[in-house]
């Protein structure tokens, strides 16, 4: 760190705050609920101060001595341990502030929530385990605190409890369990083949290359680490979860709980797979595919959180670019290392200002489709002001935070163009990242003009639409990103310095310009991109003329995918738009290419089938029947086999005269017994059955009960003299 | 003070048999006092090193009783889910036929248990190992009707055809040593080499004969009909702890008389851990399309179970550590989730799971129990499961077995994957699922608290039993490293 450490910070200080960021919210939880009981207002102020007392901790941890671990020993199987650096603790920061302003805003938004408790109680239980993830030092601490995490968050998307929240959260859960796992099977390969989950002594292990063992437990943490983060092609639990959750958690859910997977990977590419040529390049497409894929269904959606979610994967693309490049080392990695964090600190902060911006929107109208709510922000200016510099900020605007990381990103593969063995791959790499860049800039005013330029159709008339509180809660975030877009310089050289002792990369010796001309340029190109997007696309194919005055955005992605959507209709359509497209001239070229892109609706089928195919597979193994039949067989085998032994071997046999002999001597006490009955009730018989009848019918299941319990222990007898022969002949067989 | 922990059961089961109509405060009371007293010998005998021998018939047939960490770890435990599941029994058992046979039977199976803990020869174990069948056939018969019949006698069946399989590999292993419990093995270098395929072949008789009681493929049926004819409490300790018998008779085998320098390496290691692999996932894929819920249960046990066996099959010290944590963990995990089972089958009527939906906010405490025992029984972090799962995988990793050892940590995360799906469901639809198309089973509300508290000590312990498992390590390392 800066070398900056205050007296009081000493190591059993330091160790006390840890410790404080990781359980006290643990404490917090239950506290909450015990004070729930007592009134509600001194629930929602304990839970405000506590998420200040935790901002308070993380900032005070920035001013401890360096790089210190602590340990909880005798806890689960290696003990817990702890770490406290600079790169971690910067995450620890964005987490506290975070939920300290979701906790002022959703104090506003769940005040006609019912079981808020149980929200809250989630809430605080998410903060310790997020703050765990952060700050572990091997791995089996950083996945005990990820479980908890998942487990944890699962109950704020199913917080609605309407069948389509209830729906996401079984997409999200299937995802996080199976996830979860993988990153186990990970875990014991890494155990097996290191025989340590120490970071540091991970690093030093791995120092001199990776076998494909650990390549296979790297892809197995990868496809767990991914799907939290929201990495292609694990992405599908986002665009569902986000919409239905409650805002506050949309905002926590696509701000942190995704960079914890984004913190997963960036431990494995930086403890294991440093300078992986094979490593650094899947995770620099897979962040280009998530990227762009990411930013057109975000283009494509017309549900203003469905936006924001996949707009979040495509940032958490741009962020698995750095990574990729950070993995493939170079002269590039430590620049490309800041442009990740810089971009997760960038990216919570806007997610939390528009996700938050989202949720009052939510809580005046009900609704999210941007059909029904546009308009709201007519006649206000200061939700305007804010919600711009979210979008502003996110879509790279100059002075602004999202410029400046995404500048360092470019700048880094514009270093990574220079060294590497496929320049081509690279330079393709660079234009779609500037593309994407475009296209954040386009759905973002497609965005802001549907809330607040648009008239509204139904006339919203609120006046108090958010309280003083709310309004805090956006104006930290958005602090943030004008402070950290101003200072772009300073801000890049702190955390170049802050991060660097934990990668073990010096700092780069020309030390990076954000407001040089070329990477203005570059913003600039990307932002004209955006906007003749908006304007030749979004304007002419994504809105429709309803009558005379009134337009309406068009869903363009298709509820359902089958043969005629998926392949004839596009086949059709396809054969006369490339006439067209053919006896066109080229003046008309660039209108054709993407009237055929969009009216064809190619790129959004393509787009499901890429979405939905994960839910594909699963669909066809859950709908077959054909692994419960295989182990249906095998389960009744020995059944099967009984059945016929009791067939054969012990089948019913007739002993007749026997069995008549015995009713005869029941039936005999029976009608005794009758007799005696009928001399007292003086012949008036009121009961179901004679006695005789009673006696018969013990005497038969008697019978039965013993005749089975007898075959069963004969049987035992045949198998020991059975037995028995097989010694004999064994001992024969040997002696002679 | 060695006879304690079995005698006193035994005896004061009998009194309960005979004794039919004490009345039911006092009769409750003296079988919470049996329980405790039998926990508590129990823990004092685990502090002594003794070792007696009650009956000799010569120098080869000896019935000897003798203490060791296995023991310890057993009997201790065993008394312990005992004392919990007959706390639990006094309020389910209220009003069903014949309580004091019931109650007399499951004292008797525990001293029985704790006698087969302490057995040290393989003749003794073998004895106590018939009686264990012989005493918990009642429990499920209990109910007496056609299906407890069958059930039982089916269980019958299995258990006493299994034991015999397993009395021919006594016999044959029999031949080459004293049979005297030794820590590594107690069969002469000699025999071991000339013999070696004769003693393979008793192995594996004794493998597949005692694995019929830990439910392991191919004789693993039985467990799918007895669990849901017994009442709860019986169900949770067969599935808690007598197939537990089969898994400590086959590491008294393998490990203290055959000795695992034998097998390593053999096809019958390798034929053994495949058949372990195929039951784990043959029991959760069951499980997964089961919609009764005591019969999903039992499968489940089936797949639990062996994971143990596959753990005792790899041979080596992690793996054999997670055999014995996931014994404990399971049998306090699977106990429970009998006890939320009956709970919820005694409120609400319905042994379907489907249908129940909503029970989370009529009965938080059994679901919210449920929810903990699910999380440990799918081996997610911090509960106990995990650390188990952790051993056996790390074990079979280091096992140097060809395919088998990737190919098991991986199907024990598949089957892990299929745990969560025919666990969690319950939790959601009870929690979250706010309406319910039959109102009518709602009428009744949370269990007695004399059923809750069991469960809630339970859940407890399936958490602290995970995060202070350093401890249990600590004395199970006595165990490894003396057999491996």
């Amino acid at each position: 760190m800066n070398g900056s450490h205050l007296s009081f910070m000493t190591e059993q200080f330091t160790a006390f705050c840890v410790y404080a960021a990781v359980f006290f919210p643990f404490i917090a939880a239950i506290v909450s609920v015990i004070l729930e009981k007592i009134s509600k207002k001194a629930r929602s102020l304990f839970i405000i101060s506590a998420s200040a007392l935790e901002v308070i901790i993380s900032f005070l941890l920035l001013f401890s001595q360096t790089e210190t671990a602590f340990t909880i020993p005798y806890v689960l199987i290696f003990g817990l341990k702890f770490e406290l650096n600079g790169f971690n603790n910067i995450f620890i920061i964005i987490t506290a502030i975070m939920w300290f302003a979701t906790s002022l805003f959703s104090n506003e938004y769940f005040a006609h929530y019912k079981s808020t408790n149980r929200f809250f109680f989630f809430y605080l239980l998410t903060l310790g385990a997020v703050c765990g993830v952060f700050l572990s030092a091997d791995f089996m601490t950083l996945f005990v605190f990820f479980e908890i995490m998942s487990f944890t968050s699962y109950v704020w998307v199913a917080h609605d409890e309407t069948n389509n929240a209830l729906k996401a959260a079984e997409t999200y859960l299937a995802v996080s369990v199976i996830g979860g796992l993988s990153i186990l099977m990970g875990m014991f390969l890494i155990y097996s083949e290191a025989n340590t989950l120490d970071f540091n002594a991970l690093e030093n292990f791995f120092d001199d290359g990776v076998n494909g063992t650990t390549i296979a437990a790297g892809l197995c943490m990868l496809a767990g680490f991914g799907a939290k983060a929201g990495m292609f092609p694990l992405h599908i639990w986002l665009p569902k979860a986000h919409p239905v959750a409650p805002a506050p958690s949309s905002a926590l859910l696509s701000g942190i709980l995704t960079k914890t997977g984004v913190y997963g990977i960036l431990i494995i590419t930086a403890k294991i797979f440093y300078r992986n040529s094979f490593w650094g390049s899947l995770i620099l497409t897979l962040g280009v595919i998530t990227m762009i894929i990411g930013a057109l269904l975000a283009l494509l959606s017309i549900d203003l959180k469905r936006t924001l979610a996949c707009s979040s994967m495509s940032q958490i693309g741009f962020i698995l670019i750095g990574t990729g490049v950070f993995g493939l080392g170079g002269k590039g990695a430590i620049i490309a290392i800041c442009g990740v964090v810089l971009h997760i600190i960038n990216h919570a902060m806007f997610k939390l200002l528009l996700f938050t911006a989202a949720g009052t929107v939510y809580m005046n109208t009900h609704k999210l489709n941007l059909n029904e709510i546009r308009g709201f922000g007519n006649n206000k200016p200061f939700f305007a002001v804010l919600f711009s510099i979210g979008s502003l900020g996110i879509s790279g605007i100059p002075l602004l935070g999202g410029y400046v990381s995404k500048t360092v990103l470019h700048e880094s593969i514009s270093e990574l163009s220079a060294a590497t063995a496929f320049p081509l791959y690279v330079k393709i790499t660079e234009y779609l990242f500037i593309f994407a860049g475009g296209l954040t800039f386009s759905y973002m005013i497609k965005l802001f003009t549907a809330i607040f330029i648009d008239k509204s159709s139904n006339g919203i008339t609120d006046k108090r639409y958010m309280s003083a509180i709310t309004a805090t809660s956006m104006l930290i975030p958005s602090a943030v990103i004008v402070v950290s877009g101003i200072l772009g310089n300073f801000y890049v050289r702190y955390i170049q310095d802050t991060i660097s002792s934990f990668f073990g990369i010096s700092v780069s010796e020309h030390s990076i310009n954000v407001f040089s001309a070329e990477a203005l340029i570059s913003a600039l190109i990307s932002l004209v991109t955006g906007l003749s997007i908006y304007l030749l696309v979004v304007r002419r194919f994504m809105i429709r003329k309803v009558n005379s005055d009134e337009t309406q955005y068009i869903d363009l992605l298709p509820e359902k995918v089958d043969l005629e959507t998926m392949i004839y209709r596009p086949l059709i359509s396809l054969i006369i738009q490339a006439m067209s497209a053919v006896l066109g001239l080229f003046n008309i070229l660039t209108d054709t290419v993407t009237a055929f892109f969009f009216r064809s609706g190619i790129i959004s089928r393509i787009l499901s089938v890429f979405n939905s195919f994960t839910d594909a597979v699963v669909l066809f193994f859950s709908k077959t029947g054909f692994i419960r039949y295989f182990f249906n067989i095998i389960n009744s085998v020995t059944d099967y086999i009984v059945l016929a032994l009791r067939k054969t071997v012990f089948r019913k046999s007739k002993p007749k005269a026997e069995l008549n002999a015995n009713e005869r001597a029941s039936y005999s006490i029976g009608a005794f017994l009758d007799r005696i009955y009928a001399f007292f009730n003086k012949g008036v018989d009121t009961r179901k059955k004679t006695f005789a009848q009673t006696a018969v019918q013990l005497r038969t299941v008697n019978f039965e009960v013993n005749r089975m319990i007898g075959k069963t222990f004969s049987f035992a007898l045949i198998m020991t003299c059975l037995g028995i022969c097989t010694a004999i002949v064994y001992i024969l067989i040997t002696v002679f | 003070m060695l006879f304690i922990p079995f005698l006193v059961p035994v005896i004061s089961g009998i009194i309960l048999i005979i004794t039919k109509n004490m009345p039911r405060k006092p009769r409750c009371y003296f079988v919470l006092f049996v329980l405790a007293a039998t926990l508590a010998s129990s823990i004092a005998s685990a502090f002594l090193n003794e070792q007696f021998t009650l009956l000799s018939l010569g120098d080869l047939l000896q019935i000897s009783f003798a203490t060791d960490t296995l023991a310890r770890i057993f009997s201790v435990l065993a008394s312990s889910v005992f004392l919990i599941c007959g706390i639990f029994a006094f309020d389910y058992m209220k009003g069903e036929r014949s309580e004091s046979t019931f109650f007399g039977f499951f004292v008797i199976v525990l001293g029985v248990l704790n006698a087969l803990a302490y057995a040290s020869n393989l003749i003794t174990m073998y004895l106590c190992f018939e009686f264990v069948t012989l005493v918990s056939v009642p429990l499920v018969l209990h109910n007496m009707d056609k299906k407890a019949i069958n059930a039982g006698l089916k269980y019958l069946f299995y258990s006493i055809v299994g034991a015999f399989i397993g009395l021919f590999g006594i016999i044959i292993i029999y031949g080459y040593s004293s049979g005297v419990f030794i820590a590594g093995g107690n069969i002469g270098e000699s025999s071991l080499n000339e013999n070696s395929g004769l003693l393979l072949v008793g192995i594996v008789l004794t493998v597949i004969g005692f694995g019929t009681k830990a439910g392991m493929f191919p004789m693993h049926a039985w467990l799918t009909s007895a669990h849901p004819a017994a009442p709860s409490p019986a169900s949770a300790v067969l599935s808690g702890l007598i197939a537990k018998a089969g898994i400590i008779a086959v590491i008294r085998i393998i490990y203290f008389v055959a000795g695992p320098s034998l097998i390593r390496g053999t096809w019958v290691q390798f034929a053994w851990s495949s058949i372990a692999l195929l039951t784990v996932l043959m029991g959760s894929v069951l499980a997964f399309t089961e919609k009764q819920l005591k019969k999903r249960l039992a499968f489940s046990s089936i797949s639990q179970i062996s994971y143990i066996m596959l753990g005792l099959s790899m041979l080596t010290p992690d793996a054999l550590t997670g055999s014995v944590l996931h014994m404990i963990f399971h049998a306090a995990i699977k106990s429970g989730l009998f006890l939320a089972a009956g709970a919820i089958i005694k409120q609400t009527g319905t042994t379907y799971t489907d249908g129940i939906n909503g029970i989370g906010k009529k009965m938080p405490y059994t679901v919210m129990c449920w929810t903990f025992y699910s999380l440990a029984l799918i081996g997610i972090p911090p509960f106990s499961g995990f650390v188990s799962k952790w051993y056996l995988a790390i074990g079979s990793l280091n096992s140097g077995l060809s395919i088998i050892n990737w190919l098991a940590p991986a199907i024990l995360l598949i089957s892990a994957a299929l745990t969560a799906g025919y666990l969690l469901p319950l939790i959601i639809n009870g929690y979250f699922h706010s309406g319910s198309d039959n109102e009518s089973i709602y009428e009744r509300n949370e269990a007695s608290k004399l059923m809750v508290a069991p469960m809630a000590v339970l859940a407890v312990a399936v958490l602290m039993l995970g995060l202070c498992s350093s401890y249990l390590i600590e004395i199970i390392t006595e165990i490894t490293g003396a057999a491996l």
